[in-house]
């Protein structure tokens, strides 16, 4: 498994996080599961409350939080240049993902240049059905959200099957790096 | 009261690199360059009725310097200008005779409404089909959208001018025939033509659209396609009247550079959250590209927030340097890197073949210009590291 690989789970969050400002995101997996790991991510969002539309065949101009792209292979080829001239206009869509193969990734990339330049540091790499978080990302994350709240994993479980904090994505990030199933209270 | 989360969003509100520059210039997000486009002004100012071209390696800020040139030529009594981003309207990869007049029509007719003249201009374009209509095509069907979607242009039959003629009138008249264009001269700065890839259909709109707008009273700015930066663009030049280049400016060599770039993050970022230490570094780590150091700084600020810290350390910029570049680098093959290191060496270029000019276009290679306006080349300094590890690999 690439050990930069990020949850998938990980990668909807960062996506819902990224709601109110222009990101633009690339997001490799694996050749053949682009589609799988679009629909994953889109049952993902809308469990957290986003609105997301899946492209190709769902882009939506209502502009939903979240567009998605599956570049397809027969696509990869000409899409960038297609991409690149449609920059302004796709910019409606204020976040917006690119699901690509991760052999293809660097190609699509270099292909279109000025998407390139708007995606920046948003190239992720992810995987469907990868149960478990890379050791050291989740060790590190949930170092970080233990030092962020002053809270152990028993007392952030217990504020988020109180429902305290039901409303508060890293703590839902926090119990899906901890493996918990996600049955916060009532309220939520 | 403002949590820890609130004061994080708010600061990576004004880290939107990707957002719209007009908000950031709205915001007082603006800082002026060292090689400040003042002399532009006076030059349009001066006579604006002209074909003028202002170009820039992508990312080096061109759409905020067109919005920024149009606000200080409001300032000019007889001149109005409009910003026009031709992709809005019109599929760049179909630029022929007409296509810019055309979209200018279209354009002003959004914001400032030109009534009857309105439906004229119009038909001279045809239907727009919606983006994801574009799209699902392309990503279906696997196939490309036959033709311009919004920009075909008809000629009709019994006339004998031009096209651009045709549409340059009909504009003219439209807009000359409003109250408050009495006695000035409409300035329109063309957007988003640096990401034309037909060289041939650019060529076509500065020969035929450009001058006959300047020939009806209009003065003309375009963005020029990113490539003629790099080929032969001599002949292209000489169709025009002026050619400015906006450089990425060099934070390791040129001090004013430097401290431009500062003041950009110290606009945009709260000192209790990111320090003048750290600010350096991703100036540094940035080559000079406007964009990516607000991309820099915000992939930093949001570690520091992932981290749970209160303020942006050494750790998050270094964290920061290297997701960029690791998307910067990524799909790099061993020819590109081994061209990287040769330009490293020696700063110049030697071979402007494809390659080179695919890393340029990229932003793994930049070009900088000297007190002199000379060229010298340099890999994104983002790669260093990537480079020398390279290096010890091999």
């Amino acid at each position: 498994m690439n050990s930069d690989r990020l949850l998938l789970q990980s990668v909807a969050l960062r996506l819902l996080e990224s709601l109110g400002t222009t990101a633009w995101w690339v997001v490799a997996v694996p050749e053949g599961t682009e589609r799988a790991a679009a629909n994953e991510l889109e049952h993902e969002i809308r469990l957290q409350g986003g609105s997301v539309s899946v492209g190709p065949t769902h882009i939506s101009d209502a502009k939903p939080d979240i567009t998605l792209l599956v570049v397809t292979h027969g696509a990869a080829e000409f899409l960038p240049a297609l991409l690149d001239s449609l920059r302004s206009r796709l910019a409606e869509h204020r976040v917006l993902a690119f699901i690509v193969s991760e052999s293809r990734a660097g190609h699509f990339l270099h292909q279109a240049p000025h998407v390139a330049s708007f995606v920046g540091s948003r190239l992720v790499f992810t995987a469907v059905e990868d149960d478990d978080a890379p050791a050291h990302y989740a060790s590190r994350r949930l170092e970080s959200l233990r030092r962020q709240y002053g809270m152990t994993d028993d007392q952030a479980r217990a504020a988020f099957e109180a429902a305290q904090k039901a409303d508060d994505i890293h703590l839902l990030e926090w119990m899906l790096l901890l493996g918990e199933t996600l049955t916060p209270g009532p309220e939520s | 009261m403002e949590t820890r989360r609130d004061r994080f969003r708010s600061q990576l509100a004004r880290l939107d690199g990707a957002g719209n520059p007009q908000d950031a210039i709205d915001a007082g997000l603006y800082v002026p360059r060292p090689t400040s486009s003042e002399r532009l002004v006076r030059r349009i100012a001066l006579r604006p009725g002209a074909t003028r071209v202002i170009t820039g390696p992508i990312g080096s800020g061109k759409s905020t310097e067109l919005l920024v040139l149009a606000e200080a030529l409001g300032e000019v009594s007889d001149i109005r200008a409009f910003v026009v981003d031709v992709s809005e309207v019109h599929d760049l990869s179909g630029l022929k005779e007409g296509s810019l007049v055309a979209a200018a029509g279209v354009w002003l007719d959004k914001k400032l409404g030109l009534g009857s003249a309105a439906s004229k201009l119009r038909a001279l374009a045809y239907n727009q089909p919606s983006v994801s209509t574009i799209l699902i095509d392309a990503l279906t069907k696997n196939v490309r959208h036959s033709g311009p979607p919004s920009g075909g242009v008809l000629t009709p039959p019994q006339r004998h001018t031009s096209t651009a003629w045709q549409h340059a009138n009909l504009l003219h008249k439209a807009i000359f025939s409003r109250d408050e264009m009495s006695g000035c001269t409409p300035v329109l700065l063309f957007d988003s033509l640096d990401r034309v890839r037909d060289p041939a259909g650019f060529r076509v709109v500065v020969e035929k659209d450009a001058q006959a707008l300047v020939a009806r009273g209009f003065g003309v700015v375009l963005t020029a396609p990113v490539d003629t930066l790099w080929l032969g663009s001599e002949e292209l030049r000489n169709l025009t009247d002026s050619w400015d280049t906006l450089p990425y400016e060099d934070p390791r060599h040129d001090e004013g550079a430097r401290d431009f770039l500062l003041e950009i993050l110290r606009r945009r970022s709260d000192a209790t959250l990111l320090d003048e230490q750290c600010s350096l570094a991703l100036v540094q780590a940035s080559g000079g590209v406007l964009r990516d150091l607000i991309e820099l700084t915000r992939t930093a600020v949001e570690e520091a927030y992932l981290n749970g810290l209160d303020a942006v350390t050494h750790t998050e910029v270094e964290a920061s340097i290297a997701r960029f570049a690791r998307s910067l680098s990524t799909g790099l093959d061993d020819l590109a890197v081994s061209r990287l290191k040769m330009v490293q060496g020696q700063r110049r270029i030697t071979r402007f073949d494809q390659l080179s000019l695919t890393l340029l276009k990229n932003r793994q290679l930049l070009e900088h210009r000297d007190a002199s306006s000379n060229s010298y080349f340099e890999p994104h300094p983002s790669l260093e590291n990537m480079l020398a590890q390279w290096a010890e690999a091999s």
